[in-house]
């Protein structure tokens, strides 16, 4: 059933990964998909590796909940594996010849590339399983919030995503219960063909859509009433403050990261 | 003379018709109406009869086509004072989902305080205060979807109470209730009142709400048609009809009764009062000859 | 034989998760052609969850639902045709409403029967004079119309499929006295003038009180209380304790009786609260 789906997919919990600042959880998955495409060998992926490892173990998430984010890159994976294989006829040749010929060399950089998707997925799922979603915008906006000299409206982008996380599921219930009632009424919304299906759900997101509207409507007034001005002279609930255990995340990863550029020197240097 | 909080002054409006269509009628026609301070009035009428349109001008969400609202003075048409009329009438609407705009509790009711831009702990404390105000500080940390209706309506409230006004105006905030959340929010609007002594105008279409309040007002088609205790207003069941309007059915019960020659008192208005009433006939008489 | 049916109806969502839920215990409920019948309980007693089986919009978990004696799920074709025999309008049904004019939402049922245009006329006519919907209306757009306007022409859109059988959850909820009581009289009449069966799910007695003539009380998945309107009130604690309220007249009596005058308790109606109390007046020579 469409209630199924789950948005934000936050795994409560006190782990060292949950209480850590989500601005710096935040700024260290950025910096971590960045440090993964500086990795040149198998030494500098091997930093990160291990430094994504000690992230998950930290994170006491189970490690099945871990394995089912990777699900839907899959096919990603095997594809670029699959060409990576073909491809590269670097090295020996393993077996096969001519265009089918799988080389050393293909099969090394097929895992290289394995490796570098399933960390940078992993990265980002620990981020936002061990963040409320409500954790993740309030960071985005604090953390982004010097890009107001640019004329961004960081604000409104956060006050957004807060809106949109606290829509959705009340979203997720009307489209069941419209279909619902639009099936009772002999509605047939999920057989025939794709352009058939695809008028069949004008009956569902009409009603969807003008429900949406008339919510946005009364939100407003409701926000209207409460003093809502945009972020201007806001203040806040949550005091954000960098603690002891943020400090030494930081000092670790930058250890890890220098780690990456000295195996990449070394390595270059010994070729 | 009355310490007026709320004070309506000839007022009129009607909504903008589109570009080009001839423009709407008027529907909230010359209303003069005072609310006083840490009165609890109960405004009736039937949908269509401009009363939700009061809720909005109480506080600048509109203002008037003519004549003039004002909030402890301030008149709501200027635009400089907006904020502090918001924050001096709290105005809670029907649909407790169309409200909340966080996706945890305390932090919706922390939305109003953190948009008057006041300090964290100040922040922290009016928040817990408010949440503990209706009943739902135990949830201060839950998902407001998965509440039942009767608490997202008492978290908006308390998203209300965190800002201090000092009337709280509400629009039919149980007409979406099932009858166990219609409870809860009553019973949390009454404890406002008497213990925090709030001022609170009650905007419904359901008359037993109206049976327990200081004064009711009955509105049909834009102004006020009647105006008194809930005693002289269900009085008048004709004009009640009239409005759209049904008397509660125990009261409905005692005034057949009394129209029959029962010889009961005048405005019995619930059950409770009607079977006293019923008990001084009776229960004497049972108790003479066993 | 009664036109609808269930046997041991039981439906559990989430199985073999933590959030396993039993929304029906093993419901068998039995409705005659013609009867006007009452499905109370508490926000979440399994009443709507009940309502969905009834036209094959959920399907059980075990037990089964005998339309005419024959298991709406016994084929495909079978659980489609349910749709239409049981009208199923669900609470605030204005809030499904999608089409460019009020006649050809009403349609859309219809339209899915696969009838032929002359009978789908016919259909659409003939639910919008059951609710009133005045022919003006009947080309506007359906978001144009006033909140009361807008709950009848979607109920008139469950009714243009003619079921043979109709159910509607809450269907004045959210309305104003007026409005209530008009839903209520169009409905009454739909089902004295056509003899169909009507159920009606609601939270509360009074809503139903006047006009079912049987009432079923719903609690935690099961049904915990059938019969007669009589009946069911009798025993009005029993309400209490599966978390109805007990109607405002009723309460006068049991007041009353708690305070040891002898009165009857399975009074709900005006007209027979009246009458009682009357009758007792005299008879204690408070009136003439």
């Amino acid at each position: 059933m469409i209630r199924d789906i789950t948005i934000g997919q936050y795994f409560p919990g006190v782990s060292l990964l949950h209480r850590l600042d989500p601005r710096l959880k935040l700024a260290l998955t950025f910096a971590y998909i960045v440090a993964i495409f500086f990795c040149k060998n198998f030494v500098s992926l091997g930093v990160c590796v291990l430094y994504l490892l000690t992230a998950v173990a930290l994170s006491r998430l189970s490690l099945k909940l871990l394995a089912k984010s990777l699900k839907p890159i899959v096919i990603l994976v095997l594809l670029t594996s699959v060409l990576q294989i073909f491809y590269n006829d670097d090295g020996a040749v393993l077996f096969g010849k001519g265009w089918y010929a799988v080389t050393t060399g293909g099969v090394l950089m097929a895992v290289f590339t394995t490796v570098r998707i399933v960390s940078l997925v992993l990265a980002s799922s620990l981020l936002t399983y061990t963040t409320s979603p409500t954790l993740l915008t309030d960071a985005i906006e604090r953390l982004f919030s010097p890009l107001k000299k640019l004329h961004i409206n960081v604000h409104s982008i956060a006050m957004m995503m807060t809106i949109a996380l606290r829509f959705i599921p009340l979203l997720i219930d009307e489209v069941d219960k419209i279909m619902s009632a639009q099936k009772a009424r002999g509605a047939q919304l999920d057989s025939g063909g794709l352009l058939k299906r695809g008028q069949a759900l004008i009956p569902v997101f009409i009603p969807l859509f003008v429900n949406a509207f008339t919510r946005a409507y009364d939100l407003a007034f409701a926000m209207e009433c409460r003093c809502y001005r945009g972020g201007e002279g806001r203040t806040r609930l949550r005091v954000m403050r960098l603690a002891l255990r943020d400090w030494l995340t930081m000092a670790v990863t930058v250890l890890c990261f220098a780690g990456i550029g000295v195996a990449n020197a070394l390595m270059a240097s010994l070729i | 003379m009355q310490d007026v909080i709320l004070d309506f002054q000839d007022v009129s409006y009607r909504y903008a018709a589109d570009e080009g269509e001839t423009p709407l009628p008027l529907c909230v026609r010359h209303v003069n109406l005072q609310i006083e301070r840490g009165s609890f009035t109960a405004i009736l009428g039937h949908n269509g009869s401009g009363k939700s349109t009061l809720a909005k001008l109480s506080n600048s969400i509109l203002v008037p086509e003519s004549g003039r609202v004002l909030v402890n003075g301030m008149d709501t048409s200027d635009e400089d004072l907006a904020y502090d009329i918001r924050r001096t009438v709290g105005v809670v609407f029907q649909n407790p989902d169309n409200q909340i705009v966080a996706s945890i509790v305390e932090e919706d009711v922390a939305f109003g305080p953190e948009n008057l831009g006041v300090a964290p702990a100040e922040i922290r404390k009016r928040v817990d205060d408010a949440l503990k105000a209706v009943g739902m500080y135990e949830y201060r940390g839950h998902e407001p979807h998965k509440l039942s209706g009767g608490q997202k309506q008492r978290v908006a409230i308390a998203g209300m109470i965190a800002m201090l006004p000092e009337a709280l105006v509400l629009d039919e905030p149980t007409a979406m209730l099932d009858p166990q959340g219609r409870k809860e929010v009553l019973e949390t609007i009454h404890r406002l009142h008497r213990e925090r002594g709030m001022t609170v105008v009650l905007i419904t279409h359901f008359m037993e709400e109206a049976v327990d309040v200081d004064r009711v007002l009955v509105m049909d088609d834009g102004a006020i048609l009647l105006d008194g205790t809930p005693a002289d207003v269900f009085a008048k069941a004709d004009l009640l009809h009239k409005a759209g309007l049904e008397l509660p059915r125990a009261a409905k019960l005692a005034a057949d009764l009394r129209a029959a020659g029962a010889p009961l008192p005048e405005h019995l208005l619930t059950a409770q009062a009607l079977s006293d009433a019923l008990y001084d006939l009776l229960g004497e008489k049972t108790h003479a000859n066993p | 034989m009664p036109i609808l049916e269930t046997r041991n109806l039981s439906y559990v969502y989430g199985e073999n998760t933590p959030f396993r839920v039993q929304a029906l215990h093993d419901v068998s409920i039995s409705i005659e052609k013609g009867e006007l019948v009452g499905i109370i309980g508490h926000t979440g007693s399994g009443k709507s969850t009940l309502m969905q089986h009834l036209n094959g919009l959920v399907k059980p978990t075990s037990g089964e639902v005998l339309l005419d004696g024959e298991n709406i799920h016994a084929s495909k074709a079978a659980t489609y045709r349910a749709r239409f025999r049981v009208g199923l309008c669900f609470q605030y049904p204005e809030y499904q409403l999608f089409e460019s004019t009020v006649y050809k939402d009403i349609a859309f049922g219809p339209r899915n029967m696969g009838l032929a245009k002359a009978q789908i006329d016919e259909h659409v006519r003939r639910a919008a004079s059951f609710l009133e919907i005045r022919d003006a209306w009947l080309d506007r757009s359906p978001f144009d119309l006033s909140g009361g306007e807008k709950r009848r022409v979607a109920i008139a859109g469950v009714l243009a499929m003619e079921p043979e059988i109709l159910i509607l959850d809450e269907p004045t909820a959210g309305l104003d006295p007026r409005g209530r009581a008009q839903i209520t009289a169009l409905i009454e009449n739909y089902r004295a003038s056509t003899g169909s069966t009507v159920l009606i799910v609601s939270h509360s007695m009074d809503d139903v009180a006047e006009t079912a003539s049987r009432v079923l009380v719903m609690d935690n998945g099961a049904v915990v209380l059938g019969g007669t309107v009589d009946e069911v009130f009798r025993d009005a604690q029993a309400l209490v304790r599966h978390g109805l309220d007990v109607p405002q007249l009723t309460r006068v009596f049991l007041n009353l009786r708690a305070r040891g005058v002898d009165v009857p308790t399975d009074i709900y109606t005006e007209d027979q609260a009246r009458r009682v109390l009357l009758r007792l007046l005299r008879e204690r020579g408070v009136t003439a």
